[in-house]
């Protein structure tokens, strides 16, 4: 049988990363075909080698039975191939028909924008596939839902027989999920391809045909959706059936150490993106936000770093209310954090571990003396720390950048406890780090709640959550809308609130 | 035998291997003058002299006739002269590079200096001991400020700080040149018979003074000296030069560990300021004794490709600085046979043009160490 | 009568000095719409100045009686502005080379073009015409209305007696530019490219294909409005040119938004602020103790830092100006 597509030992080098080990795949035509994975399993990265975007460092692609050399983008549309991009590839000042027709425009005369005729074409197609959009509508303001559409007619309208979706769900409210699967639905009646990555196991059940699970560039098994269930495809993905537990001392929570109040803060767009919020983190415990991506979390973190000014409302640390939205008053008051992004955030990577060591800390009293920096002092500390928390290569003087994820992520995790925090602010502390580093990571947050400290633990990977919290609240649309104990917590109850299709009332919550 | 042989090259190559990325930083520059010297030569050829005796002529220009010659600084004076101006504005540019500004205003931040100098040296009257430094510290206040705004600027309104000091340079060009040295501040305020354009002239004890005789090289040098180390000290063992670093490397995360990112742009550009303008003062003070009713000497855009083929380093800085003064001194010289000073010019354009195509030497450096690992022939899979 | 007059020798000093402005800004426009900034259009402006005087020269075969040598007058000013697009293209080329290929810093690039221009300018005048003023005079557009019937007619004439090729380019371009850009299908890539490269490179628009020819097209406008001053205001080339007019220009795009219309207005109204100032001179010079001539020449930069800052509108580059565009690997 001819393949829609068909992969044979595609390997994929990045530096110091092997992406993708020998992939083998065969894709049916008209099917629904999920590739399932965790954060760094080079789902996308296969992905964008079938598009044409990188080129794998050995291995055959075929297209309709066709070998395919020298893969480019154009070539891949050119084969009906079309691929919508987890950020998506859209120029935000455009309209929707520009956006569409770019590199496929209507030219009269021989050299004029027939924009008549783009724009009727566009509303051509959006009506045969059920998507509705206005041409003329400018992207950047339409929300992500629609956006998302104007990806899909994008690819549809260069004639795509074989669409990929990468992480189409990630950036969806459940809603917008749901209309999303109608069109998947309405779209593979209509015999095309569709290729679905995704690491949410619910959804792909729900979508998909046949599941590949990717697990460190590696082909870990392909499943029909009959044969197989969330249990199995998680062991597969994850790689054990039992997540580790850590050991948690028995504690009471202390009295509380951060307040939020009723707080509201705007989105980039000037949209509340968190709604009227309240929580209380006490010393002894952890507080899981749990929650889909982009319901709040980003601007909830970054106000809590000071880098985002609150709409209104009030955060209280010890009491004391918040006045200046600096991350250097924060941090003074007690906060320390995880970022996300140690690449971006966390770390400067051109100066060496030592020097990051003490980050924001080089105005305190032992690092300085007088206004020069003492070197003596910084020496011996950063010993200590590469010591303590066994980064490796034990050399303090290297480039940071020189280090691996895991290690680079133990220098932010040294500098941020070494501030001896009130406040532990983890915002998905082991995005994209192997299983000893998460491990790692996971033991120190939990080490320092059980040393008194009140840590809040703001993540997307469920498992993460319901492992170390204490306390779990959904966050949902800006709002919390439910908080449980641990115990509590059960992955269906927690599936149900993050998906805003149950909530608690809100005084509830506290 | 022939193992031992292949081990002292892998030794060499490893070592290179792994030193690479930091000796390609120093080799740049010297590979990009070295080809920029070249490509002079070319053009000389073609205008049918010999780029033998231009160069020979520019090397004794440079530096003198004689080893005495040299010695006595006589003919060396005047490169180093303009090397310690060129060293003050590289400066300028070095420090606003350390925090990630491009400081293409340090023209602008010069002329301020000139003509606040200028006023003041005319003003005062005292002991040069005193007179001089304070000159200097209003210099360096009003032009820091005029730096400071630019950061202030691209804090404040998000305005990229490339537009605002080159429209900031045209700002003190026109308000200097075309209002107050023709207008408020003219010499004929002053002196009704004067014939020359410009302002009046500073007092005797405001100018820095030849340090000998036959020569124009005058304290200037000390100033950009002591401002070399000073920078040096600031951007490698303070804390304020962590905190530039900090910013310039990665602001994102230095304002995410608390670091006053805005204050941090805020003084650097401030220093830059005062170093450009500084600069400026020290051309007053020495060897102009006025503002000129044109003065485009252009020591501040000039400023610009010394840091950079300085590798943005001040002590690079200062040599770039002094290797361009002096050159800029020889090419007088070669005016014998007819090339013009501007000639020095030229080099120093194709030397930043290859100083910003780097990737393109660095990619030919690298291959020597990538492509030359000398393996003896042994069991391959037949994979890459 | 006299207002009329004054009124037209007004406009026709306005279009002639606005011209260079004009066309080197549309240079900038192109350039910054794809991505890539080019500050070096003064150094560009500069080098099409001088080769423009220098194609008009050489193309000249007749001796000159007095002198001996070539005969400047005799030469062809149209080969003047074609080596002007000559060097500007080559100027274009080095800056996307360094900008586009090996991903350089392009400030560094332009500020390098900028220098060069400044020494080799002034070798080529020194080899070429034994001189560090200025060129000898040669034939040129100076006054030499494109279209000379419209000259004739009474009055308004005055204004079309002035109109050379190059003001009547700098009128047209403007237009040309913005059809290319918003009406045509390479327009609405090369502005894809230079909001958003990787969307248009997913679509199959090659990105650095249109960066080059927007940054070569960048260099030719330069060059041409530089030949404009030479070959057009003047008949010569002066070692002071193009004495800052890039950078105005720069400003003007800036001002006019990154637009070409917008840019062609900028110019006419930064150039306003010079004339007034000149006529101010002729014919009231009283005025200039209240107001320094400084002010108005200084007004244009001014401006644009407002306009900048966002305190009069506001004015936003093209999103990824600027920054290289990394081919494939990483995303």
């Amino acid at each position: 049988m001819e393949y829609a597509i068909e992969l044979k030992n595609i390997t994929k080098i990045f530096p110091g990363v092997l992406a993708n080990d020998n992939i083998s795949l065969q894709i049916k035509k008209g099917e629904v075909f999920a590739i399932v994975g965790e954060n760094g399993a080079g789902k996308t990265t296969l992905m964008n080698i079938i598009y044409g975007l990188y080129t794998a460092n050995s291995g055959e692609i075929y297209i309709n039975g066709k070998r395919i050399l020298h893969n480019t983008p154009k070539k891949a549309i050119e084969l009906g191939i079309g691929m919508v991009h987890q950020h998506f590839m859209l120029v935000p000042i455009f309209s929707v028909y520009e956006n569409i027709i770019l590199g496929k425009e209507y030219i009269k005369n021989g050299m004029i924008l027939d924009k008549k005729k783009g724009i009727e074409e566009v509303k051509k197609i959006s009506e045969q596939y059920g998507l509705k959009v206005d041409p003329k509508e400018i992207v950047g303001n339409l929300p992500v839902g629609i956006q998302q559409r104007v990806e899909i007619l994008k690819v549809l309208f260069r004639g795509a027989e074989i669409l990929i979706l990468d992480e189409p769900t990630a950036v969806l409210t459940p809603q917008e999920t749901k209309e999303l699967f109608e069109t998947i639905k309405a779209l593979k009646k209509n015999n095309k391809t569709i290729l679905f990555i995704s690491h949410k196991l619910k959804e792909v059940l729900e979508i998909a045909d046949r599941i590949c699970v990717l697990k460190n560039g590696k082909v870990m098994g392909i499943k029909n959706k009959e044969e197989t269930n969330e249990r199995e495809l998680a062991r597969l993905m994850v790689g054990r059936d039992v997540v580790l537990e850590i050991p948690k001392k028995e504690k009471e929570p202390g009295e509380p150490i951060l307040e939020v109040k009723d707080l509201f803060i705007m989105s980039d767009k000037g949209i509340p993106a968190i709604k009227g919020i309240n929580f209380k983190l006490r010393k002894y415990e952890i507080l899981g936000i749990a929650g889909v991506e982009g319901n709040g979390q980003k601007e909830l973190v970054e106000a809590l770093n000071g880098l985002r000014p609150i709409y209104s409302g009030k955060i209280l640390i010890n009491g004391k209310e918040i006045s200046n939205f600096d991350p250097w008053f924060f941090r003074k008051n007690g906060f320390a954090y995880i970022p996300e992004d140690r690449r971006v955030r966390g770390l400067v990577l051109p100066f060496s571990v030592s020097y990051n060591l003490f980050l924001g800390r080089q105005r305190e009293k032992n690092f300085k003396k007088g206004n020069f920096l003492n070197s003596n002092y910084i020496k011996v500390f950063s010993s200590n720390k590469v010591e303590e928390y066994d980064i490796r290569p034990r050399n303090p003087n290297l480039k940071v950048d020189d280090l691996s994820g895991g290690n680079q992520q133990k220098v932010i995790v040294a500098r941020e406890v070494s501030y001896d925090p009130d406040v532990l602010v983890a915002s998905q502390p082991t995005r994209g780090l192997d299983v000893g580093a998460t491990e790692f990571v996971h033991k120190k947050l939990v080490e320092q709640r059980d040393s008194g400290k009140a840590v809040l633990l703001i993540s997307l990977e469920l498992e993460e959550i319901m492992m170390l919290s204490d306390r779990i609240a959904v966050l949902f649309n800006g709002e919390i809308v439910g908080e449980l104990s641990q115990e509590e917590a059960t992955e269906e109850e927690l599936g149900l609130l993050m998906l805003g299709l149950k909530r608690y009332d809100k005084k509830g919550v506290s | 035998m022939k193992n031992l042989a292949f081990d002292n090259i892998n030794k060499i190559l490893n070592w290179w291997n792994a030193k690479k990325e930091d000796i390609s930083t120093f080799l740049v520059p010297i590979i990009s003058i070295i080809i920029a010297f070249f490509v002079a030569a070319i053009m000389i050829k073609m205008t049918g002299k010999s780029p033998i005796a231009a160069y020979k002529l520019l090397f004794q220009g440079a530096l003198g006739r004689s080893l005495k010659e040299f010695l006595s600084l006589k003919q060396a004076g005047e490169g180093i002269l303009k090397g310690a101006i060129l060293t003050l504005t590289g400066l300028s540019v070095t420090v606003a590079f350390k925090a990630g500004l491009f400081n293409i205003g340090a023209e602008g931040q010069f002329i301020v200096g000139a003509i606040v100098a200028a006023y003041f040296g005319f003003k005062f009257n005292l002991p040069p001991i005193i007179g001089i430094p304070l000159i200097l510290i209003i210099v360096g206040v009003t032009s820091g400020l005029y730096g400071a705004f630019a950061a202030w600027l691209k804090i404040k309104r998000g305005v990229h700080e490339v537009i605002t000091t080159i429209m900031l340079n045209w700002i003190a060009i026109h308000l200097v040149e075309n209002w107050i040295v023709v207008g408020p501040f003219n010499i004929l305020r002053y002196n009704p018979q004067a014939v020359l354009a410009g302002t009046p002239y500073i007092s005797d004890s405001s100018r820095l003074k030849p340090l000998f005789a036959g020569t124009r090289l005058n304290s200037s040098i000390f100033i950009a000296i002591i401002a070399v180390i000073v920078i040096y000290i600031i951007i490698n063992k303070t804390v304020l030069g962590y905190e530039i670093k900090a910013t310039g490397l990665n602001i994102d995360a230095a304002k995410y560990a608390g670091i006053n990112t805005s204050k941090t742009m805020i003084v650097s550009m401030f220093i830059a300021g005062a170093l450009s303008g500084i600069s400026g003062a020290c051309m007053i003070l020495g060897t102009e004794g006025r503002y000129p009713g044109v003065f485009r000497p252009g020591y501040g855009f000039d400023g610009i490709t010394m840091s950079l083929i300085g590798n943005t380093t001040p002590v690079g800085t200062f040599i770039a600085a002094i290797f361009f003064g002096l050159l800029r001194a020889g090419a007088t010289g070669m005016q014998l046979i007819g090339i013009h000073k501007t000639f020095a010019d030229i080099i120093q354009g194709v030397a930043t043009i290859f100083v910003a195509g780097q990737t393109g030497i660095k990619y030919l450096l690298f291959l020597i160490g990538e492509k030359r690992v000398v393996k003896p022939r042994e069991a391959h899979d037949g994979s890459y | 009568m006299e207002v009329i007059k004054i009124i037209i020798s007004f406009l026709s000093s306005m279009l002639q000095f606005a011209t260079p402005i004009i066309i080197a800004g549309l240079g900038g426009v192109i350039s910054e719409n794809a991505g890539v900034t080019n500050i070096a259009l003064e150094g560009m402006m500069r080098m099409g100045g001088f080769f423009a005087v220098f194609g008009a020269y050489i193309s000249s075969n007749k001796i000159d009686p007095i002198l001996g040598g070539r005969d400047p007058l005799a030469g062809n000013p149209w080969v003047g502005i074609l080596l002007a697009i000559i060097i500007g293209i080559l100027a274009g080329l080095l800056h996307g080379y360094i900008s586009i290929s090996l991903k350089g810093n392009q400030i560094v690039s332009a500020v390098a073009i900028n220098v060069f221009a400044l020494g080799g300018m002034t070798f080529f005048l020194e080899r070429y015409f034994n001189t560090t003023g200025h060129s000898p005079s040669v034939n040129s557009f100076m006054g030499k209305p494109f279209i000379p019937i419209l000259a004739k007619i009474p009055i308004v004439g005055e204004l079309f007696r002035v109109m050379n090729v190059f003001v009547w380019l700098a009128l047209i371009l403007p237009f040309v530019v913005h059809f290319y850009l918003y009406h045509t299908h390479w327009g609405l890539r090369h502005r894809a490219v230079g909001e958003h490269p990787k969307a248009a490179d997913t679509l199959g628009v090659d990105v650095y294909k249109v960066r080059y020819f927007a940054v070569i097209m960048s260099g030719v406008f330069a060059a041409l409005a530089g030949a404009s001053m030479s070959i057009g205001q003047l008949d010569l080339f002066d070692n002071h040119m193009p004495a800052g007019l890039g950078f105005i220009a720069l400003a003007a795009m800036i001002f006019g938004k990154w637009k070409p219309l917008g840019t062609l207005l900028a110019a006419l109204f930064f150039t306003l602020a010079n004339v007034v100032q000149i006529f101010i001179q002729t014919y009231a010079p009283q005025v200039l103790k209240i107001i320094p001539r400084g002010f108005f020449l200084a007004l244009p930069y001014f401006l644009t830092i407002l306009i900048l800052a966002g305190f009069v509108g506001k004015a936003t580059p093209p999103a990824a100006d600027g920054v290289p565009y990394e081919k494939g690997e990483k995303l």
